[in-house]
């Protein structure tokens, strides 16, 4: 400790400064009002002192506390503050201080007071020295709205809030804009899209009262609002279609990107929002939707580096999300807490590591390991592909019903049925046929589970040996043999339905013997086979031969080769088969194709050579024993069984399951074509979490003992019964109990209606960040926000409705100084738009915009070498062509190294982000003037206007107003007009230049518009979209 | 937007809402509510700023991509020979941290694959395969105990080109064109090229936030100057549209934007045409600049062989030199492929060979235009090699030297640096620092210093927090100086 440290306060001479400012202090008082503490005194603490004299412990100096009230005052002796005492006070001695060794701030701290903080802190210490809580942290009270003087100003309370403040400084509000101004800023701000001409006209005719409003809702219900929303809540949650560091992988996050769109285009109220994004995974029975949901924390980047630790990586990733989370929700700058205790907020080390476990259970292992994402995913379908699934589980449905016909309707062809069948018995002793062979016994040459079903059919499941033989071992009835059938059937138990383990099979040799009870095995000569399907030139034929490579097939593409399908395979000769023979059948799949081995099937014999793939199956012993009785005696379950056997002998029952089976495979193709999506999803046995000394993943501080889940004490407390998860945390945020989640959301929608939140600073809530313009109307806003139940809608509806808004937003010279920001909302806000706005806009007036919502991102005109630049030839752009190129810039592949080019000033996906920057360079007129993009739209501008309207005069005018919403001047007209003569001079002089231009682009030219024209006129049109006001929302 | 509101941005405190005004303030605010408010045009950048005399107007970093071996280049350990093949002792090798790539595998000494020698007056010890730098010993620095934190490329190169191995903050160059402003009106203040070897054997990825602005304003970021296409992005016109025609249509426009401005007195529309303004000029000021065929033979030669082949490092270099007489602030060059874990004998000479006479002949041209005074080089990597050898020791075709952080060298010329001289110490292994450590933060402090800046008062406010180029920490060396 120095002797600058207020521990060893020596009592020198009374600096003559501090004599001075005390002398002064009564005078200024009298001139001023109450300090209040968090709007003037904390500011400076938290800037100069508490870095040393603040909540980080570590960094504490002279064991001295500036941000409590308690610490400070618990310690009178020292005299740090004395109430209404600045004379006595050591704090104001030593801020008052010139002497080097005294004075506070220190010199090297590079932090210095001017008068007249130092003036005020005299004055707060006279006025009694009172604290206040850091005013995010105390729960808004919905305050009452202000009575105003001028009465008929406001239109809802917004604006009460808004006009009492400039009463109180003695402002006026702006008058309102013009309507054409009021479309455009609404279209703009809500849509990211202008407003059409139609559009426009229609609003101008429609004089009603209900005129604006009417148009705030066609805007809030158009599928364009949930796009435009969207974008925001992409950059917060660092977004993008790669994983960024070395490598850059393409993962697959566009169904959570939709998912977000359609939640805005929904009005999802914002609690759900919130815990479908942070715990959807953790909710009973999630829907699909609410496990895509929970990939917001799965957006961050993922190092896939070699020689990389994975687990650095993966403690990485849980900083990330408890950062993000913090910051989305919280406004709460946590980060600085990941190494020692926050050194301007009341947030601990451990409270870091207490949200931090929160993220720490995630079923991940830190490497890239589920293709370019990183695993827990799960696979989703397309809307295209739930579409056609859902067509097919209705074809499913259908069919089952199908299947399920009545008996009633079956009675007729039942009977001829019974008849026939009995009359067989009766005749011949049996039913003729093919009988189903019962094998004693299978075996795989792989290794395979093989299962012999009740009925015969055989099974294989388990292990799935490239190649396999089955050797099929059965005890035949005494008899003739001449012919023997292979059934190759479909199963739902078979992926793609069989009746190969994957779909087709190759049949290389069926080869049979039988041995005599007492006797060696014979081998059956088969010398003819016929099948009823053969993939050419994979005949049935060549299974007979055990050397030839080729064999049996039945591909027929990926849904048809789905089909029970046959063969019979003939001896030379009918054999006689002994009482107690053992036949032995050996089915090879040796064929030089993987996989291709049968994964359910069923043999059957007949004794007449006659049979074929025509011939019937005789019934099951079971069916052959209620024959045999007559009708009469007939049990009523005998009678059931046999309904129920001959229905699925019918056409229509087989016909019906041969579709099922169909859809099924389909379904079973499709959901191979299913893209991952990272979701959340915690391990079973939760991760031990410990602190990690600055931040270093394999410094655990295990002396610290375990940290379990929990929240900042600063902060409510979690709810009695809440469990240590995600979910709990989840509904904490928005349980209406929480003092920042309301505030900090309804910024972030007052950010994106009026350029700036009504705290600047919509990332940083604490104590180093901005105190909001309008505290009242924030904790109005943000009370209304819960008690309309987190309507996202309502709130922006709200905000657009309001007098405030709809001022004009021209300049006001005379509130320079006094409000050179336009903090007060004296006008409305005038900035340019985002580079992503500026693009969609120039599509929409070319007519080139293709309005779809949602799926993969595309890969629009980009200027050729700059992914292969940066990634040295590794990954090259490959540009899309037709509509794609024409998708709003939502859509628009995002790489997270090397961003679109033309996307100027947007964040970088890199980190969360949640504030807007705009500037102002040269780079973006290059890119604004020289893009293809902007030429191409140009072109298509001018080729539209050229065939909507004729007269320069119409042409120009109308491209005007498509951009700015509002007719050009006079004087406005002859500039456009100027710029066209002298464009027409130049393209006159140097065709082959209009030529050149008219080929910008891949969109086809338009037919029968002279080339010089369409240069000349396309050349005002980059011109009028590259004015001021096309690229400013006003 | 609004410039004033961009302001607002910058200003720490608002007695607005009552907080005073200190630091950057009311005068910040005049110069950028200026005409003044423009990337390219001559500022003057922070008020208080150069907190002091400076001794170098700008800086041109050649960043050697993939971390050059100091083992085989700057570190002369003639003792090493001795040891060849023999283990590395635990006690110099102290159980530091290693990469997955060579943890747990044994650590065989490789000494140096070429003889050193020593050069100039001034006798530096420099290795056979930089006989071109050898030539300029007299005018460098060569700091030979450089040591950073991190070991792996991309959060190496980060810390060394923002002071921070996450991405995300400001870089070298953006927190000059921030502070110091620009000393010229139709190029950009902070320029960045790139380049790698011919084999692109080993390169890393050059991450675009090694030249981004982070938090600062996205103006003050490096513009790429590329070594294919357009030398800058969109530069050229759209096919069919004249340089002449083009000239008229953007009068036309700022007559449009002027009236817009009469209407509505938004002076960001002035900064706007200003822009466009200087849009056009950098549209022929960028091609005239790239042009190398206008300089005499005798300085293409100088460069060497690859000059003419756009994108090489030979005339990235040459093209340093052009826009530093332009007064352009900070110029980055980047080289990749200096990653030799297993090819160290085969590629390492190409790779001198490359990137050693360009460097030895931009410092000479520099100095012969008398401008080596006022511009400071530095060359070096994000970390050094291992000593000991990667892969098998008897294949040279396949071995090399794993990511050394602990030690490593990098020159400095010019700007006020101390010439052929040398700092620091390694130990007898060039694996630990002996003598007079140089930190990362120390080489940010310390060349801040020549450009009249105290590292510790160039801040900006973002997220509660009063960042800066060296964090937290960095203390300027002084034995370097001149």
């Amino acid at each position: 400790m120095t002797s600058r440290t207020f521990i060893m306060p020596t009592r020198k001479q009374t600096p003559p400064l501090l004599l001075l400012a005390l002398a002064l202090v009564p005078q200024v008082m009298a001139a001023e009002k109450d300090v209040d503490f968090n709007t003037q005194i904390r500011p400076i603490l938290s800037e100069n002192c508490f870095q040393c004299h603040g909540p980080d412990e570590n960094a504490r100096q002279a064991d001295l506390r500036l941000d409590l009230e308690e610490a400070i005052l618990a310690d009178p002796d020292r005299g740090i503050l004395v109430r209404g005492k600045p004379g006595r006070s050591e704090l104001v001695r030593r801020i008052m201080s010139s002497d080097p060794d005294q004075q506070m701030p220190p010199a090297e701290s590079n932090k210095s007071l001017t008068k007249d903080q130092r003036l005020l802190l005299a004055r707060w210490v006279r006025q009694g020295a009172t604290y206040q809580r850091h005013w995010s942290l105390v729960m808004p009270v919905r305050p009452t709205p202000p009575a105003n003087r001028k009465q008929r100003w406001a239109r809802n309370d917004i604006d009460r809030f808004i006009l009492a403040r400039l009463e109180s400084e003695r402002i006026q509000p702006s008058p309102a804009a013009t309507r054409e101004t009021l479309l455009r800023r609404l279209s703009l701000d809500l849509t990211g899209l202008p407003p059409t001409l139609t559009e426009i006209d229609d609003f101008l005719q429609d004089t009603s009262g209900e005129a604006y409003a009417s148009v705030v809702e066609r805007l809030l219900e158009s599928p364009r609002f949930g796009e435009h929303m969207a974008w925001n809540w992409l950059d917060a949650a660092r977004y993008s279609d790669t994983n960024g560091y070395q490598g850059d992988r393409t993962r697959t996050m566009s169904f959570w990107r939709d998912w977000v769109i359609e939640a805005f285009n929904d009005n999802m109220p914002f609690d759900k929002f919130t815990v479908d994004q942070l715990a959807g995974d953790l909710l009973e029975d999630p829907s699909l939707d609410q496990l895509v949901a929970s990939g917001f924390n799965r957006n961050h980047p993922l190092n896939g580096e070699g020689g990389r630790i994975a687990e650095e990586n993966r403690v990485e990733y849980v900083f990330d999300r408890t950062e993000t989370t913090s910051t989305v929700w919280m406004g709460l700058t946590v980060g600085c807490a990941r190494c020692h205790d926050h050194k301007f907020d009341p947030i601990t080390q451990r409270e870091y590591f207490q949200l931090y476990s929160y993220f720490n259970h995630v079923d991940e292992s830190g490497r890239v390991d589920a293709g370019g994402n990183a695993n827990p995913v799960m696979n989703v379908p397309t809307l295209q592909q739930r579409q056609r699934i859902e067509q097919l589980e209705k074809e499913i449905a259908d069919n089952e019903l199908k299947k399920n016909q009545s008996s009633l309707a079956l009675a007729e062809s039942r009977q001829a049925w019974v008849d026939l069948l009995q009359g067989q018995l009766e005749t011949q002793g049996r039913i003729p046929g093919w009988s189903i062979l019962h094998p004693e016994a299978v075996t795989s040459s792989g290794g395979a589970t093989v299962n012999i079903e009740p009925a015969g059919a055989i099974f294989v499941s388990g292990t799935f040996p490239k190649r396999d033989d089955y050797t099929v071992t059965i005890k035949p009835a005494a008899g003739l043999l001449a012919a023997i059938e292979l059934e190759a059937l479909t199963t739902s138990g078979l992926k793609y339905q069989g009746p190969g383990r994957k779909a087709n099979f190759v049949l290389t040799s069926f080869e049979a013997s039988l041995t005599p009870p007492e006797g060696d095995p014979v081998k059956l000569v088969l010398d003819r086979a016929i099948a009823d399907f053969n993939q050419d030139p994979l005949n049935v034929t060549t299974a007979l031969d055990p050397s030839a490579e080729l064999g049996w097939a039945i591909w027929k593409g990926d849904i048809d080769t789905a089909q029970d399908r046959k063969a019979v395979f003939y001896l030379d000769a009918p054999v006689k088969v002994p009482a107690g023979s053992t036949l032995s059948i050996v089915l090879r799949h040796q064929s030089k194709h993987d996989d291709h081995v049968l994964g359910y099937f069923r043999l059957s014999t007949t004794s007449d050579p006659a049979d074929g793939l025509q011939t019937p199956h005789s019934p099951p012993a079971a069916i052959v024993d209620i024959l045999r009785k007559p009708a009469a005696d007939w049990t009523e379950k005998e009678a059931d069984n046999l309904s129920k056997y001959h229905r699925q002998q019918t056409g229509p029952y087989q016909q019906a399951q041969r579709q099922i089976t169909l859809a099924r495979a389909e379904m079973d193709r499709l959901s191979d074509k299913y893209a991952k999506t990272m979701v959340m999803r915690d391990r079973d046995t939760p991760r031990e979490t410990y602190m990690l000394t600055v931040g270093r993943y394999d410094a655990l501080r295990k002396d610290e003992g375990q940290i379990h889940p929990g929240v900042p004490a600063s902060l409510p407390t979690l709810a009695g019964d809440a469990p240590p998860n995600r979910l709990a945390l989840a509904r904490w945020l928005v349980s209406g109990r929480h003092p920042l989640t309301a505030r900090v959301a309804v910024n972030r929608l007052w950010q994106s209606i009026f350029g700036s939140g009504l705290v600047r600073t919509s990332e940083d809530f604490g104590s180093q960040g901005e105190l909001p313009s309008h505290p009242a109307l924030l904790d109005w806003l943000a009370t209304e926000y819960v008690k309309n139940g987190w309507d996202t809608k309502q709130m922006i509806r709200l905000m657009v409705q309001s007098a405030t808004y709809r001022q004009q937003s021209t300049a006001r010279p005379e509130l320079g100084d006094m409000d050179p920001f336009n903090r007060l909302l004296a006008r409305g806000p005038r900035h340019r738009l985002p580079a992503h706005v500026i693009r969609d806009q120039a599509l929409a007036v070319s007519g080139l915009l293709k309005e779809k919502v949602g799926g993969p991102s595309v890969k629009p005109y980009q200027p050729g070498g700059l992914w292969a630049d940066f990634s040295f030839g590794k990954i090259t752009y490959t540009r899309d062509s037709g509509d794609s190129l024409y998708r709003r810039s939502l859509y628009t592949f995002w790489r997270r190294s090397l961003g679109p080019p033309n996307m100027f000033d947007e964040a970088n996906r890199q980190v969360c982000n949640v504030r807007l920057r705009r500037t102002n360079t040269p780079l973006h007129a290059l890119t604004l003037l020289n893009d293809i993009t902007f030429v191409e739209a140009a072109r298509v501008f001018a080729e539209r206007m050229l065939t909507s309207h004729r007269t320069p005069g119409d042409r120009l005018a109308t491209a005007f107003r498509m951009t700015t919403s509002r007719n050009p001047g006079e004087a406005e007209r002859a500039i456009l007009l100027r710029a066209l003569e002298r464009s027409m001079t130049f393209y006159r002089e140097n065709p082959e230049q209009a030529d050149a231009f008219r080929q910008s682009g891949e969109y086809p030219p338009a037919e029968g518009l002279d080339a010089i024209e369409v240069a000349a006129y396309g050349n005002v049109m980059n011109m009028i979209l590259n004015t001021d006001e096309a690229l400013t929302r006003e | 937007m609004d410039p004033r509101t961009e302001h607002d941005r910058l200003v720490t405190r608002r007695h607005f809402f009552g907080r005073s005004s200190t630091g950057i303030g009311a005068a910040a605010l005049a110069s950028l509510l200026g005409p003044d408010l423009i990337a390219g045009k001559k500022t003057d950048g922070l008020p208080g700023i150069p907190h002091f005399a400076p001794k170098a107007k700008r800086v041109i970093y050649l960043f050697q991509n993939g971390a050059p071996t100091q083992v085989d280049t700057f570190d002369h350990k003639p003792e090493m020979e001795k040891l060849r093949g023999t283990d590395l002792p635990a006690s110099v090798q102290g159980g530091q941290r290693l990469t997955t790539m060579t943890q747990g595998k044994s650590q065989k000494v490789l000494p140096s694959i070429s003889p050193f020698r020593q050069h100039g007056e001034s006798g530096q010890w420099i290795s056979d395969l930089l006989p071109h730098t050898a030539s300029i010993a007299d005018d460098i620095c060569i700091v030979r105990s450089m040591y950073t934190e991190a070991i792996n490329h991309a959060p190496a190169i980060t810390f060394f080109l923002t002071g921070s191995e996450m991405p995300g903050r400001p870089s070298y160059g953006s927190w000059l064109s921030y502070g110091l402003g620009s000393e010229n009106d139709e190029l950009p203040t902070f320029c960045v090229m790139t380049s790698r070897d011919k084999e692109a054997s080993c390169g890393q990825i050059f991450y675009e936030w090694y030249w981004g602005s982070g938090f600062l304003p996205t103006r003050h970021q490096g513009v790429k100057f590329r070594g294919s296409g357009d030398p800058v992005l969109y530069l050229s016109n759209p096919a069919g549209l004249g340089r002449k025609l083009r000239a008229g249509l953007l009068d036309d426009l700022a007559e449009l934007n002027r009236m817009k401005y009469q209407q509505v007195g938004d002076p960001e529309i002035i900064t706007r045409i200003a822009q466009y303004e200087m849009a056009y000029k950098m549209q022929a000021s960028v091609p005239e600049l790239a042009d190398v065929s206008t300089e005499p033979q005798h300085v293409l030669d100088a460069y060497g062989p690859d000059v003419m082949r756009r994108g090489s490092f030979a005339q990235n270099c040459l093209l340093a030199r052009r826009l530093a007489e332009k007064g352009v602030r900070f110029v980055q060059l980047m080289h990749a492929g200096w990653d030799q874990h297993g090819n160290l004998p085969t590629q390492l000479a190409v790779q001198c060979r490359d990137t050693d006479q360009p460097s030895a002949a931009l410092v000479k041209d520099l100095k012969q235009r008398g401008l080596l005074d006022e511009t400071l080089v530095i060359w070096g990597g994000e970390f050094g090699r291992t000593v000991f050898c990667q892969g098998d020791m008897n294949n040279k075709k396949a071995h090399g030297r794993d990511h050394h952080p602990r030690n490593f060298c990098l020159w400095m010329a010019g700007g006020g640096i101390k010439g052929g001289a040398h700092y620091g110490k390694s130990d007898d292994f060039s694996y630990n620092v002996a003598e007079n450590p140089f930190h990362v933060h120390d080489l940010q402090a310390t060349t801040l210093h020549l450009l009249g800046i105290d590292h510790q008062k160039l801040t900006y406010k973002f997220q509660g927090r009063d960042f800066r180029l060296t964090d937290v920490h960095g203390k300027v060396v002084r034995d370097v100086l001149a």
